[in-house]
């Protein structure tokens, strides 16, 4: 029996007076991966950014505990450093920041969290050139601003990247299939499966059967109008693929 | 000599006609047409200190700030220091050639009014220089291309001490840059009026750090004139670092006047500084030329600091790239007003404005006016301004990888500046801007470390 790692309870959460999310119960465990599929709309986005402590959203019902500790207390930084990373949807650009003064500051924060040292300018190198290669990211990126002028498969492979540099408990994937070619989809998914181990999770966010083929996970959700309507094994992503939402459109 | 102007703003007729004739005999009479002009426009009428009634004026009621008495030295004192002994630079590494202005008077601490460089640059007292071989060069330029209808401009001229004065012969390109110290060191409450020029001359190249400072606690007033001439192919690059503490009035003016082909950049870093008001004003009179303008304040508490461009396209196929910025904190202001003139035959320019803000509280202002004005048909023109907030979805990336809020936030803070700072080509210098940016976004600049008020 595995430990419990993230347990979401009866989950509402509502942005600008709407309510988005309502009633989510999920509960992932050490080492398993699940994914969440679901219309456009549904609320995927938004339980990812509830989960991380996006500002704005507002839960007006349940809670969400990571290894017991209620995170809706914790600010987002505190989230990130207990182990929670997102892969965004859409990777901001943040121009004048570089990706290697960004990726020292979230290395050495994590480092000081964990009561280690911060590394040395030559050992930071070298761990940064290491983790570059697993998802076979091109080094000149790295040069740049964060995301500045990155192409839509650019920033995705970024995002897999930095949760390579910060192997992170538990890593939320939204959408990190979209925009990317196929070969781009093949180096992403071998970058997390490289990543995965019987202590990290994954919660795998996607709209196409073809990114599990890659990453095969364990448990399918989907969620619909707020709610996750339906969990089963790897199948149902199956079945989805070949059906489409219909059939739960008119179920609920 | 010391002298005291009571209630300024009332006082300074009659205290220019008081201190006339010894301060007139003491700066070689250099700049009496102008002075008597200005005392007179402003006896008439003609001319008022700064209010808010007046449009170029509207955010930054000067006079207001003028009501108390001020000290002024009609002569300079004697005294021997060093400038590394009177005060910490701010550059500490920088190589470069020091000159010094103590209370609006040359300090000459080695003996020498006017030195050249291994490089060839001239540069010591204008007033020296002008009594010693400099005659024809600044009677060429000096108040030539100056707007003495602006009435800061004015007030410099009726009380002018002496000023900087740098000659870059034709041909001569320096690497060594010439730092200029303007620095404010009274037990009184001061004001001091230097007036200074830059001559750059044909196919030349030069670079400058001015750096403005004061030592004592005491407020004190800072009107200076700054005028840079950059003639036919001459590359100038200034940069002004304003760092004084929170009971200071800084009112500058600068005017560049080019001819063609000559590039002149300018950096105005204000880190510090109770009420600033920079007048800038580039006058392009040539073709092929290009000014680079650009502009950083970093304000909190009560300060307040004005940045009034002009850029006056007067010719045909040059063009101009202007940027500034602003951090506002606290309940503090800013204010920018840029102007771009593109005359009637200037076909073919080119100007970029762009004006960038970040109110860090809901108490903070900025006041922000963009202004061009075209009358030629052929040209490519374009400002934006903007007044925000800091990016929530930059600051929530940040922290979502576990980067704390407040070093995000400084982060996101320093590259908001950086932009301004990049193209700084002195390294020493543009380490130093950095360096001193991110020191006094942090909290922990160390201006005031010599100094009571602890801004
Ligand atoms: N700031 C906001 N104000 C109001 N409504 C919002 C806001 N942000 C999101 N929403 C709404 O919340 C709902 C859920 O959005 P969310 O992004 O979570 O969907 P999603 O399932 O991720 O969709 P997709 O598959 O298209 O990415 C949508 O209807 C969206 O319009
Ligand atoms: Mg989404």
């Amino acid at each position: 029996m595995s430990n419990k790692m993230l347990e979401i309870k009866n989950l509402h959460a509502e942005i600008n007076g709407k309510e988005i999310l309502k009633g989510i119960d999920l509960t992932v465990n050490e080492g398993e991966v699940h994914a969440i599929m679901g219309p456009n709309g549904s609320g995927k986005s938004t339980l990812a950014a509830v989960i991380t402590g996006k500002p704005g959203y507002e839960v007006t019902k349940g809670e969400i505990l990571f290894y017991g500790k209620n995170l809706l207390e914790m600010p987002p930084e505190e989230r990130a450093l207990a182990g929670i990373f997102l892969s965004f949807q859409y990777p901001v650009e943040i121009p004048g920041v570089t990706m290697m003064n960004f990726l020292k500051a979230a290395v050495n924060a994590k480092r000081k969290y964990e009561g280690k040292e911060e590394m040395s300018a030559a050992e930071f190198l070298r761990f940064i050139r290491e983790k570059q290669k697993l998802v076979e990211m091109d080094t000149n990126l790295t040069n740049r601003a964060v995301n500045e002028g990155f192409s839509g498969g650019e920033k995705k492979k970024n995002e897999i990247f930095q949760m390579a540099v910060l192997e992170p408990k538990l890593a939320i994937l939204d959408e990190t299939d979209s925009g990317l070619d196929i070969d781009a989809l093949r180096v992403v998914a071998n970058g997390v499966n490289k990543l995965r181990s019987p202590e990290r999770s994954f919660i795998v966010i996607t709209h196409y059967q073809r990114l599990l083929d890659y990453i095969v996970p364990d448990i399918v959700h989907i969620l619909y109008k707020g709610k996750i309507v339906k969990t089963a094994g790897k199948e149902l992503a199956l079945e989805l693929e070949e059906k489409g939402y219909g059939w739960i459109k008119e179920q609920f | 000599m010391k002298k005291k102007v009571e209630k300024f703003e009332k006082g300074f007729l009659t205290f220019f006609n008081d201190i006339k004739n010894e301060l007139q005999q003491t700066t070689h009479h250099l700049y009496d047409d102008v002075a008597n002009e200005a005392a007179s426009a402003f006896e008439t009428g003609k001319l008022q200190l700064p209010h808010k009634k007046m449009e170029d004026y509207k955010y930054s009621d000067l006079k207001k700030h003028l009501k108390s008495d001020f000290v002024f030295y009609t002569a300079p004192e004697k005294a021997k220091v060093y400038p590394k002994d009177l005060f910490v630079c701010d550059v500490p590494d920088l190589d470069a050639e020091t000159v010094m202005l103590i209370n609006g008077w040359f300090h000459d601490y080695d003996g020498k009014k006017l030195k050249t460089t291994d490089e060839g640059i001239v540069y010591g007292s204008l007033l020296y220089a002008y009594e010693n071989g400099y005659k024809e060069i600044i009677d060429a330029y000096l108040n030539k291309h100056l707007n003495t209808g602006s009435p800061l401009v004015a007030l410099n001229n009726m009380f002018a001490q002496d000023g900087f004065f740098v000659y870059v012969p034709d041909n001569v390109v320096a690497q060594t840059p010439i730092q200029l110290i303007n620095l404010v060191s009274a037990l009184e409450e001061v004001f001091v009026s230097p007036h200074s020029l830059i001559v750059a001359g044909k196919n030349s190249q030069a670079k400058f750090l001015l750096c403005e400072h004061s030592i004592f606690p005491k407020y004190f007033l800072n009107n200076s004139v700054m005028q840079i001439i950059a003639l036919e192919n001459s590359h100038i690059e200034y940069v002004r670092l304003q760092n004084a503490h929170n009971e200071s009035y800084q009112f500058t003016s600068t005017y560049i006047h080019q001819t063609d082909n000559s590039s002149v950049k300018t950096n105005t870093i204000t880190l510090h500084g109770g009420v600033v008001r920079n007048n800038i004003v580039a006058s392009i009179d040539g073709k092929g030329c290009y000014n680079e303008m650009y502009g950083l304040f970093l304000v909190d508490k009560g300060q307040h600091v004005d940045n009034w461009t002009l850029i006056d396209h007067k010719q045909a196929e040059s063009s101009s790239k202007e940027l500034f910025k602003g951090i506002i904190d606290d309940y503090a202001t800013g204010a920018f007003a840029g102007k771009i003139l593109v005359r009637k035959d200037s076909q073919h320019t080119d100007a970029e404005q762009t004006n960038k803000n970040i109110l860090l509280t809901s108490d903070a202002k900025m006041y922000t006016k963009p202004q061009l004005e075209i009358y030629a048909d052929d040209v490519v023109c374009s400002h934006g301004a903007t007044v925000g907030q800091m990016n929530e979805d930059e600051l929530f990336y940040m922290r979502q990888r576990g980067i704390s809020q407040k070093t995000a936030r400084l982060m996101l803070l320093n590259a908001f500046a950086y932009d301004v700072i990049k193209d700084i080509s002195v390294e020493p210098v543009k380490n130093a801007v950095i360096n001193l940016v991110e020191k006094r976004l942090s909290g922990d600049l160390t201006r005031c470390d010599k100094c009571e008020i602890k801004c």
